[in-house]
Formats: C-alpha cells, structure tokens, sequence
C-alpha cells in the first residue's frame, strides 16, 4: 500500500495553519467553529488507531487549521484596554524601539513605555526632526495620547497594529533620560552609525543615499524623484531590505571566498556568519531577521538544490514567523513580498535555465539574472494588486541594472569601511561606486522619463499575471507527485 | 575567445569608462568667466547657492529639511567635498535645518552668521554640530568683505551693530543683509529682512540699484517695501517659496508691485530650481 511521505505530511500541515490564519484574518471565526474543527480533528486521529498515515494527517491538519484560527483570533481580541490613558495628557519615560523615521522636518518615534498601567504599551511619536534621538535612547514624553485613527485611515491603523502600535501622539515634549540607563539597542547602533557617517561623507547625494538604499534598505534619503523613477520603472526592490539583498550579500561573499578554494561547506558557513554579521549591521529588526531567514533559505537551496525540501523549509519558516506575529500574513506586504520572492527562486530556476543558456555566464551574470527573473514572476502579481502599477519597462531596466548591483554592494561596502580609517582613501573607491551609480540611476531615470514606462492597470488583470507563477507551481508539484508516487516503495 | 583575449577586452572595457569619466570631468573643470547663481527649489525656505568664476563656493541659507543636500549633490563636482563659506541670515528652522545636514556632509570654510539669541531645538543641533566640527562662526556685521579670487566679493550690509548675544522679540530685526559683486553683476541677498530693516539700511545709503533682488521673506507682506524697489531698481526679482505654503506667500499685492515696476520675476513654487549665469554684465536665467 502507498504510503504518504512525511514531507508531504509537513507541507499540508503548515499549510493548513497558514490557512487558518488567513481565513481568521478574513471573516472573524466564532469559537464554536474552532472546537467543532478541533473536535473533528482529533476524532480524526483516534480513528486512524492503524497507523493510516493520510487519516493521521487529514486530522493534524483539521486541528493546525483550527489552531491558526485560534492564534489570530487570540491577536485580534488581546488588544489592551487604553481608555484610562487616551485623550489625556501624560508623562513618561520610554526606550526608543525602532530607528527614527525622518521624513523631512518630521521624525517619528516608536517608544515602549511601562509608565501607563500594568503593560507594557508601544507608542508612536510624531515630532520636528531636532532634536533628534536615537534608537535605544531612553526619553521622557509629556504630551497626548490618542488612539490609532481606525475610522479616518483604516488601512495606515493596520499597518502600525501590524508593528504592534497601541497608541500615537502628536509633536509631544521630549527629553533624554539623564543618566541613561544601558541599552543593547544602542551600542548595536554604534557601528551601523558609523558605517552611515563614513558613507555620506566620502559620497555626495544623490550617491550616498542609493548606495545606503541598496547596502542598508535605507530609503530616507532617496529624493521624491528618484522614488518616483525607482517605481516607474518596476526597480523599488533594490533599495528594499529583502532576502534578496541578503542572499546577493552571501552569494558575493561565496563568490569572494570561491578564489580560495574551500569547501562548499565552509563557504556555506563563511556565508551564514556575513548574513549574521549584515543583520546586526543594520539593526536586527524583526523584519531584517524575516528576511535573512529568507536569505538563508535561497542560499541552501542553491548549494543542495533540494527543490521539495527547500520548499518545505520556507513554508516552515512562514508559518514560525506569522505564529510570532499573524498580521504578518494578510496584512505586511514585505513579508508577503519576501516570501513570494524566495518560492519564485527556489522553484522556477530549473525551468526558466533552459532559456537562459544564451545568456553569459561570467561574473555569475546568468544566475543573477535567472534569479530576478524567477523572484519578479512570483512578484510581480502581488504588486500589481497592491500599486494597481504595471512597469512595462521593468524586466528590461531590471536585466540592464541587476548585475550590477552586487557589485555596487560590495564598492559601496568598501568605501563605507576604509571611510571609517580614512576619508580621503575611500575617494578611490567612491569613484568606482560613483561610477555605478550614474550607470544605474541614469538607466532608472532614463527609461522612466518614457511615456509608457508604466500604467495604471485594473486590478483584475494581477489575476492574469500571476498565470506564469501559478504554471510553475503545477509544473513543480506535478513532478513532485510524480516522484514520490514512483520512488516511495509500497509498504505492507 | 582564449581566456587571455577575454581579460584583455575586460581590461579595455574597464579603462574605456575610467576614461570616459576622467575626461567628463576634465571638460566640467574647464575655464569659465561667469558667476553661478542657485536658488534651489528646497519647498518654503530659503536654500541659496552661488559659485564665483574661480569656483569658489557660498551657501546662503539650507533650507527646511535635508533636500538641500540633494541640491548640492546635482550643481557641485562628485568629488569637491567643500563649501568655502556658508552664511545663516537667521535661524529660523526653514533657513537653518538644512545647514546642520550641510554641516555633516561637507566639510565648510567658514561661517557668518548673526550669532543673535534664539533658543530652538534646531539651534542646539546647529551648536554641537560646529563643536563638534571645531567651526567658530564670525559674527556678521555691516562692512564686513569677503573677496573670492579675482573680481568677486561679497558685502555684509546688516546687522548695523554686532548683536552677538543679544536677544530679538522679532528675530529678523538681526537678519544677515549682504550683496553679491562680480563686475557689473549685482545680487541683494536679503534672507528674511522685513521692512524697518529696509528703510534702515536705504537710509544709510547701503544699499544701491542691483540686477538680482533676492526677494525677502518669500514674498510676504512684511518686506519689499515700496522704497526698497524705487531705491535698488532690480531687472530680475527671485522668489525662493514652497509651493502651496500655508503662509499665502508669495502675496498677491508684492507680486503687483514688483510688476508695477516691471521686473522680471522667477519663483521656484512654479519653476522648480533656479539657476542665474553672470559674465560680469549680462544675467541670463536658466543657464542650466
């Protein structure tokens, strides 16, 4: 008798708990529907006393499904009670949490504070940009709380939720803390800063703030132009902090170490340990740490090749980070982004190769190619629905531009690091990065100056671009089904 | 292709753009016999750039936010990391924000300002940033002179009277007035300078016609007084202004009256950056 793999035991179950997250997000589930799926579940189980193992699963996956139920709903009605403090003016003292967000004279803050009630509450600050605090500096606010504006702005309320912001307020006082109490947060700032300050002042704009883009996922001093050009012309990835410039990051490591003749294993760790550098470089967020597993994941499956495990592991890796946090998954386009991305490049490589064999391989240009190319098919639906934007340019500007920028990476890596024992060396490396960047930025300014770089286009037609992506998919479970029917060897 | 051929039009290639580059930039140095004069579209604040004949390099003012830099970044050379003077006409956050960014992007000769008493944050940031820099700025008063190499200086025409320390109810009463030489070419950079400020200075016979009236207060109700105008006759009036501002700037009645003496006016709300070119007689506009 055939005998379901266990592989495919794993993959329906974190399926099925990513399924139930989604459908909670969606409709709010009564409870009577989680224990009548549980209670199923488990009568599942208890039947399939014989070791039936599709009976089994059928069962685990009815129960993770309720599960996934249970963990968005818990979300959802855990939110704390902040009547008491709202609309009143407060005093408090609150470590900064999250890099300050500059956006022209204006700063926001994200501070956690336990001075308001028994919990701990996540606070939004919008104030002038001077002066300007840092992350991990403990300050005292006096100024009114409000509530998250769920009627005028539904959609901006949900994404501060999402980062689990309870409450904002508007341009209050604030003070340092002095003295300041220890901070972790800080002195992991400490080399990033100074990374920042050695790039700026070896670089004028618009260089320096591409290169930090491209390096760092900083956006906050790209000009309104360049943002404008990056989305016309479907590039906005590339200053974005993805798995994909964290996998660039490790495959031009390997590519470095590769000279020395190692073993695929020590590269695989030299790699593991540059993510684990690069991540506490750019501070450690959640969301960097989501996309260095991503990274971590394209890596591996590189090196193996194991398209089903691989597939298996993502999938695990998801439904880890939406358990942490179930917004995640209906609701913060990077990590939907980062995820479509990695399945694009764990699962269409092997299928787009055949056409790319025209394409040179040196500098490792065709593998950087084939896996945009892979990630942008995945993608490229979901940012249509979310922008109603099309890029028609954007596969082209993206082949002239992307084997550049790992390149552009590692100069801009360079300079930031000889800037920091000398400035005036890194004047030699900044003409190389300089050079980079006028290629590129001139490639993204030139073709969005094109009438037809872009266009609104109905939502519906996402529907219709995702048609490659889904192909993939069927092409990719029909072998995989065809594998294991044919190689697992019939039990009993 | 032999793998030797192959590193060698590598090589080629590579040298080929070096090239390219050296050679653009050799032609952006070339000789030039005319004075630049920016006014950066930096939103409601004032963002002013001038670079004389012999490239030497003024910032009056930076604007609200970082923008300014960004502007910099576009009209200086890729690798000319220096701004010879920079002069602040007072410290309000959307002539002085931008210059804490300029400060610790670039490395600054040296620094005017009125030094008169003003406490806001931004004024702290600006503080520890010329402390931090070892940058002591020179205090501005009337008749100081800064020459730039050959044929061009700049002449502070206000404060009157050292007001370092002092403290302003208004603190454009301290506003830092100055005005641009190169040959026949004439700029009145007047910052915030509200009327008394004007008549103050016509009185005292410092100020005379110019070609480029840097329109003050961005064209509020408060400055460029009827005298003002009868007195310096300027050809060009330029409007540094954000667009859509909340202060109704520029007014209607100053553009009347700037008309009324029929001036050319430029405003960067609807014409974006600004740029002046000068030989020493004749202004163009747009040299860019």
């Amino acid at each position: 008798m055939w005998v379901l793999p266990l592989s495919l035991v794993g993959l329906l179950v974190f399926l099925a708990f990513l399924g139930g997250v989604f459908f909670a997000s969606l409709v709010s589930v009564s409870i009577f529907v989680v224990w009548f799926l549980s209670a199923t579940g488990v009568v599942f189980l208890v039947l399939s006393s014989s070791h039936r193992r599709a009976i089994i699963t059928v069962g685990l996956c009815l129960l993770v499904f309720a599960g996934g139920i249970l963990r968005m709903t818990w979300v959802e009605s855990s939110r704390l009670d902040l009547e008491a403090v709202l609309g009143t003016a407060r005093s408090f003292q609150g470590e900064i949490v999250e890099l300050p967000d500059i956006n022209g004279a204006v700063t926001r803050y994200v501070i956690k504070t336990k001075d308001l009630g028994s919990e701990e509450i996540t606070i939004l600050i919008t104030t002038r940009r001077f002066p300007e605090f840092h992350r991990g500096e403990w300050v005292i606010t006096t100024g009114k709380l409000e509530a998250l504006p769920e009627a005028d702005f539904p959609d901006y309320a949900m994404s501060l939720k999402r980062r689990g912001i309870q409450a904002v307020s508007p341009f209050p006082k604030m003070a340092l803390v002095d003295p300041q109490p220890p901070s972790f947060l800080r002195k992991l700032d400490a080399v990033k800063n100074r990374f920042e300050i050695s790039i700026r002042n070896a670089l004028p704009e618009p260089d320096a703030g591409f290169v930090l883009g491209v390096i760092l996922g900083e956006r906050q001093s790209l000009g309104d132009d360049l943002r404008t050009a990056l989305q016309r012309t479907g590039t906005t990835h590339i200053v974005a902090l993805s798995g994909f410039n964290i996998t660039i990051i490790a495959l031009a490591v390997g590519w470095l170490i590769g000279f020395l003749h190692l073993s695929p294993r020590i590269r695989m760790v030299v790699s593991i340990i540059v993510i684990i550098l690069f991540v506490i470089l750019v501070g450690g967020g959640a969301s960097i740490v989501r996309a260095a597993v991503m990274g971590f994941l394209v890596l591996l499956s590189r090196e193996r090749g194991r398209v089903y495990q691989m597939t298996n592991a993502l999938f695990f890796a998801a439904a880890v980070m939406v358990a942490l946090n179930p917004y995640l998954l209906r609701f913060d386009l990077s990590f939907q982004l980062s995820f479509l991305a990695t399945l694009g490049i764990i699962l269409a490589p092997p299928r787009l190769e055949l056409f790319a064999s025209w394409i040179p391989a040196a500098f490792g240009i065709r593998e950087i190619i084939v896996g945009t190319l892979s990630a942008e098919i995945f993608v490229l639906p979901l940012i249509l629905w979310q922008f109603g934007m099309f890029s028609f340019v954007g596969p082209l500007v993206n082949l002239l531009i992307l084997p550049v920028i790992p390149w552009l990476m590692l100069v801009g890596a360079i300079v930031g690091g000889i800037g920091l024992i000398s400035l005036p060396l890194s004047a030699l490396a900044g003409y190389a990065a300089h050079i980079m960047v006028a290629y590129v930025l001139g490639s993204i300014y030139w073709f969005s100056g094109w009438n037809v770089a872009a266009a609104a286009l109905p939502q519906i037609l996402a529907l219709v671009f995702s048609l490659p992506a889904l192909g993939i998919i069927l092409l990719a479970s029909r072998a995989y089904l065809k594998r294991i029917v044919g190689v697992v060897p019939a039990l009993s | 292709m032999s793998k030797r051929d192959l590193w060698l039009w590598r090589s080629v290639g590579i040298f080929g753009i070096i090239a390219i580059f050296i050679w653009a930039a050799v032609f952006r140095l070339g000789p030039r016999s005319t004075l630049r004069f920016h006014v950066f579209d930096i939103g409601q604040g004032d963002a002013l750039f001038i670079e004389t004949p012999d490239r030497y390099q003024i910032l009056i003012d930076g604007g609200p936010d970082g923008r300014v830099v960004h502007k910099l970044g576009s009209v200086m050379p890729f690798w000319d990391r220096k701004i010879d003077l920079v002069i602040l006409t007072h410290p309000h956050a959307d002539h002085l924000s931008g210059l804490i960014d300029v400060l610790r992007r670039y490395r600054v000769g040296a620094i005017i300002e009125s030094g008169a008493i003003y406490n806001t944050p931004e004024i702290g940031s600006w503080r520890r940033e010329k402390e931090k820099q070892g940058l002591r700025s020179i205090a501005a008063l009337a008749g100081i002179t800064v020459s730039f190499g050959r044929d061009t200086t700049l002449k502070i025409l206000s404060p009157l009277a050292n007001v370092s320390g002092r403290r302003f109810s208004n603190v454009h009463e301290a506003d830092v007035v100055s005005e641009l030489f190169y040959g026949s070419t004439t700029i009145l950079l007047t910052g915030d300078a509200e009327e008394d400020l004007e008549t103050d200075l016509i009185r005292r016979h410092l100020i005379a016609p110019v070609q480029i009236l840097k329109v003050g207060h961005h064209g509020s109700r408060t400055s460029t007084s009827d005298l003002l105008l009868k007195t310096v006759r300027p050809e060009i009036a330029v409007i540094s202004v954000g667009a859509k501002n909340s202060y109704g700037h520029p007014r209607a009645e100053i553009l009347e009256r700037l008309k009324s003496f029929g001036i050319r006016i430029f405003r960067t709300d609807e014409s974006g950056d600004l740029v002046f070119e000068s030989d020493g007689t004749k202004v163009m506009a747009d040299a860019r």
